[in-house]
């Protein structure tokens, strides 16, 4: 893409500045520079995904936000940020238009977040993409971590699961406009708030649901905590619409990808026709929290994210010490 | 979405989601026009179907029935939807200014917003009373009025102030619903009492003096109080009071007056008329403005005033997308002549309508039933799409296009047993009626 085209796009967005970022975008050079502070390491990430909805603003609101979610979980404070996007061919001012829409939302999103725009590439593709490489600052010895869930902890979710069922079936014509409304005012809400609120919980594990879906997730948990998870699927909030979406056999491609670790559930077969089990593989983009909390704590704690502007906060099961037969099926369905 | 194998080389931005611009996206869904983008911009993601509200009112039908999805018909039109609302129109830099997201380029641009009952002009209306639209405010208040009437004791009155065919339709339709809703908790619907205002001296003054006595006598049958000939020039909270000193105390007060468009038209620079209203030629654009079209209630065809009513904008809706696709080719846009005389169904809430045409008439619950099977058969367009799968569905070959035609003429037969000269019913089917309510 030329230079013009993307200086002039770029050129109208307003990053935040931090003290921390010594070159940054409106001081353009090879690369941006940084400064870490005495006594905290770098958290970083990486997400990328093509655009699941024709609204480019709001696509790069979703887009940034999902790569934020990574730095939250840690329990990180979220620093800078480098884009990169992919655009469809065409005359340079629809070009210029899409990548300036998209990055408004980006930035947008950063912005609220404490995160600078520290700079991007762009290249052109047949379809509309972005993703962000985000840099976060935390203290080493307050890193949530996956590995951290404690037996008798209870599991914390801080929105809906269903993002997944419902844009596939928005492009297929199944899902009602008021259903992708909800999915995406949920899609950009920030994680920052609640992942804050779960440290001050004392939690020391927590993950974002994303592609891997709600069990994925938690799979990813249970494993290097040593520990076994009840899940009750009753008590999973659902996004509108997701449930009869799902009901119609309308999942996400990624879904087959997640189904394989059914294995991961004890007496898996029966629970396969229960409304919600496909919902546990549902992948998810800018998803929530899934975090565990000590069991005297959680209602207050879920008292709180609701407060805060997650009223769907939900416990949704527990964790249990480890099954002798070791991590074979680490995940117990309820209802 | 569908990424479009041909670059973009024109943006045509739709503004508003009203009758019109549902037309024009159903008409690019089934001719695509390569090169050519749409987008809609509206706040609401269900727009209403204004034929069948009172209908919804009353209780006949769901929230699904009587509104369009945009966001699943801009999905099946390949049209990009921006659900925010639009607050200006920059034509130095042919950008629509948007609340809450950045400003939307356009190359050639549509307007078919409706228009909102003007609140501002009498004291008070716009703390106390209830305009009619946006319909999204109006459908909350109805809702929250429903359920408050499970607790509610005592006597519930509710003043609607407009007699034109919307305010007529609206209150018929409220006391229906309210009525039963009361009956079926065991209470007594005595308690209900309804007022309906109006500065002029006569309801439904566009409609035929039969059509007026029909409704007269409806309206007090169904203990209805009319108050004519005197303006509302105040409203208070729960008060009401006209030009010639009487006084209402009201719970509601719902206001279905002559309407007008948004504050905003006005800095456009766009020629507008003492309603602001968009002043367009027979093309359906406006007077100043190549670039820029307009239909629906917001537009005023200089050449040829019509009554605001739904009837007009969505016979707009092929004109206009005609003239957009023809001036994204480089092409002139061509004129549309609408007609004089239309039909109105209008109904009495209880599954009753009466149809008017210039100084014909006829009703009967015949007529509702009719009116119902157009209703959605229009709403059929909006709502059963095919679903898409690449490559994108052709448009409708020549040869089935000609069947359909004949099929739409022999199911006239049902409508000819309601006693319609043929004639005119005829031009019915083929230009998709509704009636005129607000």
């Amino acid at each position: 893409m030329g230079s013009t085209v993307l200086s002039r796009a770029l050129g109208e967005l307003r990053p935040i500045e931090r003290d921390d970022i010594l070159i940054g975008l409106h001081a353009p050079d090879d690369a941006a520079v940084l400064r870490v502070p005495p006594g905290m390491a770098v958290v970083h990430t990486v997400d990328f995904f093509r655009a699941f909805i024709d609204d480019p603003y709001t696509f790069g609101r979703v887009a940034a936000n999902h790569a934020l979610g990574d730095v939250f979980a840690m329990g990180a404070e979220a620093q800078s940020a480098t884009a990169v996007a992919t655009v469809p061919y065409g005359i340079e001012s629809k070009v210029e238009d899409v990548v300036f829409q998209m990055m408004s939302g980006a930035v947008d999103v950063l912005n609220e977040a404490g995160c600078a725009l520290v700079g991007g590439h762009t290249g052109e593709g047949r379809e509309l993409a972005l993703g962000f490489a985000v840099n976060g600052l935390i203290n080493p010895d307050e890193v949530m971590s996956k590995g951290g869930l404690r037996a008798g902890d209870v599991l914390i979710i801080t929105k809906p699961i269903g993002t997944g069922t419902l844009f596939a079936a928005h492009a297929l014509l199944a899902a009602k406009g008021r259903w992708i409304d909800v999915a995406l005012a949920s899609m950009v809400q920030s994680n920052k708030a609640a992942a804050d609120c779960l440290r001050s919980f004392g939690s020391k594990a927590c993950t974002d649901v994303t592609g891997f879906g709600l069990l994925g997730h938690l799979v990813e948990m249970t494993r290097p905590s040593g520990v076994d998870a009840e899940l009750d699927l009753s008590a999973i909030p659902i996004l509108p619409g997701a449930e009869e979406t799902a009901a119609a056999g309308i999942l996400s491609s990624l879904q087959p990808a997640n189904i394989r670790l059914r294995r991961g559930i004890r007496d898996q077969e029966k629970w396969v026709n229960h409304p919600r089990y496909p919902l546990i593989f549902d992948p998810q983009t800018a998803g929530g929290l899934l975090a565990s909390v000590a069991a005297d704590k959680a209602e207050e704690c879920v008292r709180a994210l609701k407060a805060l502007g997650y009223p769907h906060t939900a416990i949704i099961g527990r964790v249990m010490p480890q099954d002798e037969s070791g991590p074979i099926e680490p995940i117990t369905l309820t209802e | 979405m569908r990424t479009p194998d041909q670059p973009v080389l024109r943006d045509i931005v739709l503004i508003g989601g009203g009758h019109s611009h549902v037309g024009v996206l159903k008409r690019f869904a089934m001719k695509p026009v390569p090169g050519v983008r749409l987008t809609l911009i509206c706040r609401d993601t269900h727009t209403p179907y204004s034929g069948m509200l009172p209908g919804y009112v009353a209780g006949h039908y769901s929230y699904d029935e009587v509104h369009i999805d945009l966001s699943r018909l801009a999905e099946y039109a390949g049209a990009r939807f921006y659900r925010a609302e639009a607050a200006g129109i920059d034509r130095n830099s042919k950008r629509v200014i948007c609340k809450g997201r950045p400003d939307v380029p356009y190359d050639i641009l549509s307007i078919n917003i409706g228009s909102s009952p003007r609140v501002n002009d009498v004291e008070g209306a716009s703390e106390f009373a209830v305009p009619v639209k946006p319909i999204t405010g109006f459908n909350n208040r109805w809702l929250a009025l429903l359920s408050r009437i499970e607790s509610h004791e005592g006597p519930l009155t509710i003043g609607v102030v407009g007699a034109g065919a919307g305010g007529v339709e609206l209150t018929l339709a409220m006391q229906y619903r309210l009525k039963n809703e009361l009956e079926q908790r065991g209470r007594d619907s005595d308690q209900l009492h309804f007022h309906l205002f109006d500065a002029a001296n006569e309801i439904l003054p566009t409609h035929n003096t039969k059509v007026r006595e029909i409704f007269r006598k409806t309206l007090s049958e169904r203990g209805v109080k009319l108050h004519l000939g005197s303006p509302v020039e105040k409203v208070g909270d729960k008060l009401l009071r006209t030009a010639s000193g009487e006084t209402l105390q009201a719970d509601e007060v719902l206001w279905v007056t002559r309407a007008g468009g948004p504050a905003w038209l006005e800095e456009t620079g766009l020629a507008l008329d003492d309603g602001l209203f968009l002043r367009v030629r027979d093309t359906l654009q406006v007077e100043n403005d190549d670039s820029i079209f307009a239909a629906g209630d917001i537009a005023n065809v200089i050449n040829h005033p019509r009554e605001k009513a739904g009837v007009f904008a969505v016979r707009q809706g092929p004109p206009l997308a005609d003239n957009l696709k023809r001036m994204a080719l480089g092409k002139t846009p061509k004129d549309f002549h609408p007609q004089k005389k239309w039909l109105a169904l209008i109904s009495t809430g209880d599954k009753y309508a009466v149809a008017s045409r210039g100084d014909m008439q006829f009703d009967g619950a015949l007529v509702w039933r009719w009116k119902d099977w157009i209703d959605r058969r229009f709403m059929d367009k909006f709502t059963d799409l095919p679903p898409w799968k690449k490559p994108l569905p052709c448009p409708i070959p020549q040869q089935r296009r000609t069947q359909r035609k004949h099929r739409r003429l022999f199911l006239l037969s049902p409508c000819a047993a309601a006693g319609a000269a043929p004639k005119w019913v005829a031009q019915c089917f083929h230009g998709h009626w509704v009636n005129s309510a607000p």
